[in-house]
């Protein structure tokens, strides 16, 4: 592996009672590059992302970050994510549930303030989250993945329930997490998010890799979503 | 870690949990006292040993929102420490568990504060109305969990059903000892209080379990305004989680089409189903311990003059005090006797005619630890 790649998932697999499989599926990311995985739902991008992170075990093959295999080594130091809608104490306020998610550790406890200005909440960080709208309960899910500085982020559609505003804060973040280096897995419907997001992408139909590559060489078809529906539909395997 | 532990003392069940306890408790002191089963006393003298493990289990139970798998995958993609974790909890658990040994204190001043210059009654003390709020919020909060905890629709019906069926059971159990006992801690058994359907059971055990009803239902709605906190988009994931938040509102109703049929059912069958189609009486016939055989092994100890069997079968102790002016009635064996059953009442009685003497006699039963023996007898087909 080379310095610069963090996360390598060799041909990882995941077989359902249902018969549903997801994979397999190979993928590296690098520091400093954002992933994008597009696909229908049930694809498999968020059992993909279950996989990277640990909260799932492939039934074939393995997902090493950092140089650690996440199945052997739990948690990884560096890797953080945000599967699915983030799970918050209702009660609490936004910075407590930022605050008992810190894990005793005192580096991430002087971030909180930080993080909340950083992901827009710093006026609302005293109300109880159970009042938060869908996207503040988002922005908060995403500082509460960036408390612990992460080398490798991964987010499962983190811009639904964002506003246009949201969307626009969200390139940035992305954006700013690339220049710190850091990588950065994301899923998304929207495909002209992941577009513009990310640096390359993993198109995934009912388990299966269709197309893959960099965002930026996508010609011919001109955007991913005309990809996307050129690949799916017709059923073709992309160049 | 501590400092963790201690803003999720905020989340609320915890405080609620408490204060509710000690208006139980309160409650429970003030209500005119009346005699328990002796199973009650005897978990009420144990009461003080079975306060702290209770009040362990209280403890974990008000950890289960936080114990949620949802909330450990989050942790877990956090890249948060496992065993840390627990250490939180045990601290918080810890914390649970001197807000409980405070409550006692603070019950006890309470009671001595709403009852001046009477001391609780002697057989219905403190720690026995505490036992019995402990015990049955801890059930009822058990069960209620099961059923919000369960992960499918399924699984919640049949511990409903399990309920219900209990319950029924419970409500023709016999009267008197552990019967009550279950009868007091059942969960359902609140609404049967209300419902004027007591059967037996004391006014401060209700006031308990009615309290527990409460707290149950307050921790329900935060464990379902947890959920709604957290909404199910329709995952896409091919495991299907997606089903959760139908399964909560699910789990939601059967919690509350349980206690409705438990308080309501009980009371219906036994106003509507003829007690020779009871559960309790076609079992006590299958075993030969009905009313009707046990009054025949009466009258065979009788003419065998077999004494210490048939006084042993008699609520006086003594056949012939029992049998007083129907000795020539019944001393004799008949050429053919008819011995039935016309009547089995609610409250562990029943009535047996034997026909076949020179006179129609009624033996007038009733049900004492576990077995039917012989009040009087009675030449009217009633026993009053």
């Amino acid at each position: 592996m080379s310095v610069e790649t963090l996360v390598v998932a060799d041909g990882v697999r995941r077989d359902y009672p249902s018969g549903s499989t997801v994979g397999p599926v190979s993928l590296q990311m690098s520091r400093g590059r954002c992933l994008g995985l597009v696909g229908s739902n049930g694809a498999g991008k968020t059992t993909l992302m279950k996989m990277v992170v640990g909260l799932e075990r492939p039934d074939v093959g393995t997902v090493v970050v950092c140089g650690r295999d996440v199945q052997a080594e739990r948690p990884v130091p560096g890797l953080s994510g945000m599967i699915e809608e983030p799970r918050f104490h209702p009660r609490l306020s936004g910075r407590e549930n930022l605050f008992v998610m810190c894990g005793g550790d005192r580096a991430r406890r002087e971030r909180i303030p930080e993080l909340l200005d950083q992901v827009d909440l710093a006026g609302a960080a005293e109300r109880p989250v159970g009042g938060y709208s869908q996207g503040m309960r988002q922005r908060l899910g995403i500082a509460r993945v960036l408390l612990a500085a992460p080398d490798v982020v991964v987010l499962d559609e983190p811009t639904n329930g964002l506003d246009p505003e949201g969307i626009r804060w969200f390139r940035r973040l992305v954006a700013s997490l690339k220049a710190d280096g850091r990588a950065v897995l994301l899923s998304s419907h929207m495909l002209h998010e992941v577009q513009a997001s990310s640096d390359d992408y993993v198109m995934l139909n009912r388990g299966v890799v269709v197309a893959e590559g960099e965002t930026g060489s996508i010609t011919g078809v001109g955007s991913l979503e005309e990809l996307y529906f050129a690949t799916v539909e017709t059923g073709a395997a992309a160049p | 870690m501590i400092r963790e532990a201690l803003v999720l003392l905020r989340r609320g069940p915890v405080l609620t949990v408490s204060a509710l306890l000690v208006v139980v408790t309160a409650v429970g002191s003030a209500s005119p006292a009346r005699a328990v089963s002796s199973a009650l006393g005897a978990a009420a003298d144990a009461a003080p040993r079975l306060l702290l493990p209770f009040a362990l289990v209280v403890a974990l139970w008000m950890m289960c929102p936080d114990t949620d798998d949802r909330v450990g995958a989050d942790r877990q993609a956090l890249g948060l420490d496992a065993v840390r974790w627990t250490a939180a909890r045990v601290v918080l658990i810890c914390a649970v568990l001197l807000v409980g040994l405070g409550l006692f204190v603070v019950t006890r001043s309470l009671a001595a504060l709403l009852l001046p210059g009477s001391p609780p009654s002697a057989d219905v003390a403190i720690p026995r109305l505490l036992t019995i709020a402990v015990l049955s919020s801890t059930l009822f909060g058990l069960w209620a969990g099961s059923l919000l905890r369960g992960r499918r629709t399924a699984t919640a019906l049949m511990v409903s059903l399990t309920t219900v069926m209990i319950t029924v059971a419970v409500a023709f159990a016999p009267r008197g000892g552990l019967g009550d006992l279950v009868r007091s801690l059942w969960p359902v058994s609140a609404l049967r209080v209300i419902a004027g359907g007591g059967e037996g059971v004391a006014p401060q055990v209700g006031a308990t379990a009615v309290a527990s009803i409460c707290l149950v239902t307050l921790w329900a709605v935060f464990r379902l305004s947890m959920s709604e906190s957290s909404p199910s988009r329709g995952t896409t994931s091919p495991g299907g989680d997606g089903r959760r938040l139908t399964f909560r509102s699910v789990a939601a109703v059967g919690v509350a089409a349980c206690v409705a049929a438990g308080s309501v059912l009980p009371t219906f069958l036994t106003r509507t189903l003829p007690w020779s189609s009871r559960p309790s009486t076609v079992l006590q016939q299958l075993s030969g311990t009905d009313p009707a055989a046990r009054t025949r092994t009466f009258l065979e100890a009788v003419w065998t003059h077999n004494t210490a069997a048939a006084d042993s079968l008699t609520a006086q102790a003594s056949a012939a005090r029992t049998i007083g002016p129907f000795r020539q009635v019944v001393g004799a064996r008949p050429p053919t006797l008819d011995v039935h059953v016309v009547d089995i009442g609610s409250e562990g009685t029943a009535a047996v005619v034997a026909d076949g003497f020179a006179q129609s006699v009624t033996f007038c039963m009733s049900r004492r630890r576990g077995a039917w023996i012989v009040e009087s007898l009675s030449t009217r087909q009633v026993c009053s």
